[in-house]
């Protein structure tokens, strides 16, 4: 779909234009998006109703971050509305889980910023996307190698780190 | 509480929990000792976390009850594997979190699931009726309050100097508050009604619905239903929920959320076919909802369509099929059951489950008499101890 490769997509099928908003990052980037794309965060939607020019602020986003954002939201908009058991909507289904993946090739850093960006704009299917990321990185990780991954100190009591391992012995191990 | 070490990431309390909730309930404890903060995080956690059942399998073997401490747990939520684990010999159900045991006809112990160790294991006081293979269910005692709970003993084959009396199966129901004080005891109620005949938890299955209200038992065989109305204390009319005519063998389990019932069992009119209903609990009307697809059909019954081998234990919208062909290992697949609300708005998702963790040792299958299965969530409250 060219519509939603194109960094300024705002062709539509249809050969006439799509309704598009800028969003303003903290850093003055400024993003011309379709508004269907920019819908996907609930944020940006109430102020679009809210009404205003010169481009919706979100203050709490970075371009790098936010750049990375609308790319979801680009490309999940683009999907036509879901026809359950026809091929093309599996199809698609497969290619959105790709793209999804490519998408989460990022580093710690990033994919936190990535989820503080989600839930600020209100972006359910991201958010569930990077958290569900830093869970798989989790998921089969000791609790110090856990701690290296973010850098996190051990806070325990030297009795209760005992205490711990005792009750995660066996099955938990 | 702290955040601070980890808070440099910037997550808050709120975004951690996200993360942290989407972790399987092994990989959740593992996390509970990373650092103080994820620690308080998932302790305030575990009372919205949502629970899916996991299937246990424990072996048993008559001659040398050693061999059956082996069990085996699977999660949903870690689908990739199986857990070994050890249950003591006597165990022979597990339900709402909790292996039950009977170390003797008139005793009941319990512990809490995954739990290791003869130290987990509690002993409620004697029942009224000793008995062999009855149901036992956990329920809240109330909507409201689910970290207490009482435990349900129906049905079952009484037991006289030593003998299982087969001819009268009509033992009381029982009923103890576990969470309340280890002095109060078990209250008798009516028994399970007589139409169901054989009240060996072998032949019943169960399911609770409507917040915990109702407790549904069904006869496998004779496709008979009825419900026991915690409030009230009694059992309604023994009913029929034979949706298909040639229905041999069904299982009944609770659908998503306990608002609805599901019906799954073994069709001999559909072809040895095995078919999944939706059941509406106050009036019983069922709509089949799906159907074993033929390629895990084969897998779950490849002997003779006559012999029926094959149990289902499920709850909260999610089946287990266990085929009881030891040779093969006990061969499972799953059936979620997603969508919302009844009838056509809802959908079954089968999936195979890996084979049982025992490969090049066949011999330690061959070595058990039985193998029990039973469905139940394991709580992440029993597996996040407070500090000292």
């Amino acid at each position: 779909m060219a519509a939603a490769d194109s960094c300024d997509g705002i062709s539509t099928s249809g050969g006439g234009w799509e309704k598009t908003v800028t969003l303003v990052s903290s850093d003055d980037a400024r993003f011309e998006v379709r508004e269907a794309a920019a819908s996907l965060s609930q944020t940006v939607r109430r102020m679009i109703r809210a009404g205003g020019d010169g481009g919706i602020p979100l203050p709490k986003v970075d371009a790098r971050t936010l750049s990375t954002v609308l790319e979801y939201c680009n490309k999940h908009a683009a999907v036509p509305a879901p026809a359950p058991e026809s091929s093309s909507a599996e199809a698609a289904a497969v290619d959105l889980e790709w793209f999804d993946k490519e998408l989460m090739h990022v580093d710690l850093a990033t994919l936190c910023s990535l989820i503080r960006a989600a839930d600020y704009l209100e972006v359910a299917g991201l958010l569930d996307l990077t958290c569900k990321t830093v869970a798989d990185m989790i998921k089969s990780k000791t609790a110090e190698e856990i701690r290296q991954m973010f850098g996190i100190q051990n806070d325990f009591t030297p009795e209760e780190e005992e205490q711990l391992s005792r009750e995660n012995a066996g099955v938990f191990e | 509480m702290t955040m601070s070490e980890w808070d440099r990431h910037g997550l808050g309390w709120d975004l951690t929990e996200l993360i942290l909730s989407k972790l399987p309930l092994r990989s959740m404890v593992r996390a509970s000792a990373v650092c103080r903060a994820w620690r308080d995080v998932l302790l305030a956690h575990h009372h919205h976390h949502h629970h899916r059942p996991w299937l246990f399998l424990h072996g048993h073997n008559n001659v040398v009850p050693r061999l059956g401490r082996t069990a085996f747990a699977y999660d949903p939520a870690a689908p990739d594997s199986w857990v070994s684990f050890s249950l003591p010999p006597g165990c022979f159900a597990g339900a709402g979190g909790f292996a039950f045991a009977s170390p003797s006809p008139s005793r009941l112990a319990f512990a809490p699931l995954l739990r290791e160790g003869d130290a987990a294991w509690r002993h409620a006081p004697t029942l009224a009726s000793s008995r062999c293979s009855p149901v036992v269910a956990a329920l809240p005692s109330s909507s409201t309050d689910t970290s207490s709970g009482v435990f349900l003993v129906v049905g079952g084959a009484r037991f006289v100097g030593g003998l299982v009396d087969i001819e009268d199966g009509r033992l009381p129901t029982e009923l103890y508050h576990h969470d309340v004080d280890t002095s109060s005891r078990w209250e008798q109620c009516a028994p399970l009604p007589a139409e169901f005949g054989s009240s060996s938890s072998l032949c019943l299955s169960s399911a609770v619905v409507g917040a915990g209200r109702f407790f549904f038992v069904y006869g496998t065989y004779s496709c008979t239903v009825s419900a026991f109305d915690l409030s009230r204390r009694a059992w309604t009319p023994a009913r029929e929920l034979r949706p298909a005519p040639g229905l041999v063998a069904a299982f009944l389990a609770s659908g998503r959320g306990g608002r609805r019932l599901l019906l799954a069992g073994v069709d001999q009119g559909g072809a040895g076919a095995f078919g999944v209903w939706d059941v509406d609990p106050e009036t019983l009307a069922a709509r089949k909802i799906g159907e074993m697809p033929p390629e895990l059909r084969e897998l779950m019954m490849s002997i003779s369509q006559e012999d029926v081998a094959v149990r289902c234990v499920g709850e909260d919208g999610l089946l287990y099929v266990v085929s009881d062909e030891q040779h093969r290992a006990y061969p499972a697949c799953a059936c979620e059951v997603v969508g919302d609300g009844g009838g056509d708005r809802l959908w079954c998702r089968w999936s195979k489950l890996p084979p049982l963790p025992v490969a090049g040792s066949s011999a330690l299958i061959s070595r058990f008499h039985k193998m029990v299965a039973f469905c139940s969530p394991v709580l992440l409250r029993h597996h996040l101890v407070n500090l000292n």
